[in-house]
């Protein structure tokens, strides 16, 4: 997991902060708090008894959340399913620190996804690097091919693109994550277009936001420089894939 | 071939369903996610807690996405297979301890005719047990000053114009209790039970209501009840029949079963071949057939009897007292109270413990009948309150009873077992 965030844009939210508007910044698989010199300081102080500010329970809920898979299924799978500011129906009052929905088995389950909702209507970026750490951390897993998540997270990821990249809302998709060595793919077959993919397609494509790039879909991102990607790309007549190369600059902090 | 990863299965189920927007219209209890959790349950390819585990993430899901405008909380899953008594816990699931059997009724014949200040009340029996204390009531409501029903004590106190009446009941120990009215009817004639809230002693020798007193004579003697496994059949198959009579198998919707069958056969539970499929693909398409069309070759009994007679409209007009309690089926005990027969069908009178909060969905126990003539009857929760502890209502059965019928075997079933009250017809 050292470098998992290369290629990944920074991202940026404002923060309603204690009166003020307040920038959390996502670079280099770190959030921070850009307004507080120190941020560490005052998660010590809040944790001896004082005042814990939005920006500091947003670190520290994005802490908690940093591995949490629950991200994957809560989050957003793409520019064509918003998850929007605000608080669920079945949660409890408003707060960082009273996230947790109400209800006798819903409290117990849901208890450890607190703040996680309004981590999620952030905007700005920032959930979608949230959910790139969580599905880096779970492609350490020995399967990761078979896990749980990675799975169900990569067909709701791929079905949503390539239904968007191709206009039609209701096209059939099935998704088969494939393993190390065996090939990608794209087709149609009895009237569904089937993808095979590996998880790891998560990570390296869509947390970069490359699902669909100069109207091709993007089946694979290598990393050739430390700065540039290749790109396996396949048109929407699913002809021959086709490569192609990004390059990104890194960006200053404001 | 890969391992089954039944967790991964339900995910992927709730992934399809959150895209293809099914979860935001139908909600994660009654949806593609529910249909499937309910059938890894039915087979033990999942553990109860995880299953609810995924289905309330994907409920979760779908509340973030619509925020305040979110699906209503704590609904509930329509319940799985494996013996969960309804409503019994405040879980997704259910689950919790299941019930002591429920002791016959003393149940008792009355007929008496009461008249209040704004009603004429009809009590039809009572039915006594240690746990409760039941009037079966027809009422006949005078017109309030509103014009709309208006219910009343004796001295002519008016109780909630236009709602559910409140009467008191006293029995020959002194103990006195409200009782109120649950029941359905135009707003004029109403049909149903007066439930003491606290109940009276079993054995009173007379109850008083609102102060007119109700000799208690000989009750009637419950029939026989007995307790019979279901035919040994695999628990795919057994979980897809239990499916198609939710419901009452004509009342609600059929549900979709081609992606249950997808489950179960990539659970390895069920061969995409299997022979009983056609039966079950069958059943379903007849079941929305138009009435009176025969049932084609391929549907197997008890359905091929059921829809010999849909539509039938010659059943015979009559009512009985039956009084039998049955053990606990899948958690749920049974009291048939009473039966009545009309021309389109029958109806059951029961009591049930715990109570089914959620008659309208599918729910653990289906109902079954048959005659002495082989003819099959499948019924439907219809009128019905009560709480998660107890319920008491009306299950609708259908077809019309064989005219020429002389015993009917009532039969609350189970996945696995189901109760027999075999009742002699008058």
């Amino acid at each position: 997991m050292s470098d998992w965030w290369r290629g990944i844009p920074p991202a940026q939210a404002m923060l309603e902060c204690g009166g003020e508007r307040h920038r959390l910044r996502w670079e280099a698989g770190e959030l921070r708090a850009l307004d507080h010199g120190d941020p560490e300081g005052e998660r010590a102080l809040a944790a001896l008894g004082g005042e814990r500010c939005a920006c500091v329970q947003a670190l520290e809920v994005w802490a908690r959340h940093a591995q949490d898979p629950h991200v994957l299924v809560l989050g957003s799978r793409g520019p064509g399913d918003p998850v929007p500011a605000g608080r669920p129906r079945t949660s409890g009052p408003s707060g960082w620190a009273s996230a947790t929905p109400r209800g006798g088995p819903a409290r117990r389950r849901t208890e450890p996804m607190e703040g996680l909702f309004e981590l999620l209507g952030l905007g700005g970026g920032l959930p979608e690097r949230l959910a790139a750490g969580v599905i880096a951390a779970r492609l350490t897993l020995p399967d990761p091919a078979g896990d749980a998540y990675l799975g169900p997270a990569l067909y709701g990821r791929v079905a949503l693109a390539l239904r968007a990249w191709l206009g039609d809302a209701a096209c059939p998709i099935a998704v088969t994550p494939t393993r190390a060595g065996e090939p990608l793919g794209l087709h149609r077959e009895d009237g569904a277009l089937r993808a095979e993919l590996p998880v790891s397609w998560l990570l390296e494509v869509w947390a970069r936001g490359l699902a669909v790039v100069w109207g091709r879909f993007v089946l694979a991102a290598a990393c050739e420089h430390a700065d540039r990607l290749a790109l396996t790309t396949v048109g929407p007549d699913l002809g021959p894939t086709s490569t192609g190369y990004v390059s990104w600059t890194s960006e200053k902090d404001p | 071939m890969p391992v089954f990863d039944a967790e991964r299965h339900l995910r992927l189920a709730g992934e399809r369903a959150l895209l293809d927007g099914e979860l935001h219209a139908r909600g994660p209890f009654g949806s593609p996610l529910s249909d499937a959790a309910a059938a890894l349950l039915a087979v033990e390819a999942i553990d109860r807690e995880r299953a609810e585990a995924v289905v309330e993430e994907y409920r979760l899901a779908v509340a973030v996405r619509m925020r305040e405008g979110g699906m209503r909380p704590g609904a509930r899953i329509s319940r799985p297979m494996t013996g969960v008594p309804i409503g019994h816990s405040s879980t997704v699931f259910g689950g919790g301890p299941a019930p002591a059997a429920l002791a016959p009724r003393r149940l008792i014949p009355c007929d008496r005719h009461l008249e209040t200040a704004t009603a004429h009340i009809h009590v039809r029996y009572a039915s006594l047990s240690a746990e409760a204390t039941v009037l079966g009531v027809r009422l006949e409501l005078s017109a309030g000053s509103s014009g709309r029903p208006m219910f009343a004590t004796r001295a002519g106190v008016p109780l909630r114009p236009g709602g559910p009446p409140t009467v008191t009941l006293r029995d020959d120990r002194g103990t006195r209790a409200s009782a109120h009215f649950a029941g359905a009817g135009d707003g004029r004639a109403m049909h149903g039970t007066l439930a003491a809230h606290t109940p009276l002693a079993a054995d009173t020798a007379w109850i008083e209501l609102d102060g007119e007193r109700i000799e208690l004579d000989e009750a009637v003697v419950p029939p026989p009840v007995a307790l019979e496994a279901l035919p040994d059949e695999p628990p795919a198959l057994r979980h897809l029949w239990h499916l198609l009579a939710g419901n009452g198998g004509l009342r609600g919707p059929t549900p979709d079963l081609d992606p249950i069958i997808e489950t179960l056969v990539a659970a390895g539970t069920l061969a995409v071949d299997d022979p009983a499929l056609d039966g079950v693909r069958a059943v379903r398409d007849a079941l929305h057939f138009t009435p009176g069309q025969p049932a084609g070759a391929a549907v197997p009994e008890p359905w091929r009897s059921l829809l010999a007679r849909q539509g039938a409209t010659d059943g015979r007009t009559f009512s009985m007292l039956i009084g039998a309690a049955t053990p606990p089926i899948a958690g749920v005990a049974v009291v048939a109270v009473e039966l009545e027969s009309r021309e389109e069908g029958f109806d059951l009178e029961v009591h049930t413990v715990p109570g089914i909060v959620y008659p309208r969905e599918p729910a653990v126990l289906r109902w079954w009948a048959a005659d002495d003539l082989g003819n099959q009857y499948l019924g439907n929760i219809g009128r019905w309150s009560g709480s998660e502890q107890g319920g008491s209502g009306q299950v609708a059965f259908w077809p019309a009873l064989h005219p020429r019928a002389s015993r009917l075997r009532l039969m609350p079933t189970g996945p696995s077992e189901r109760a027999v009250v075999e009742v002699t017809l008058p």
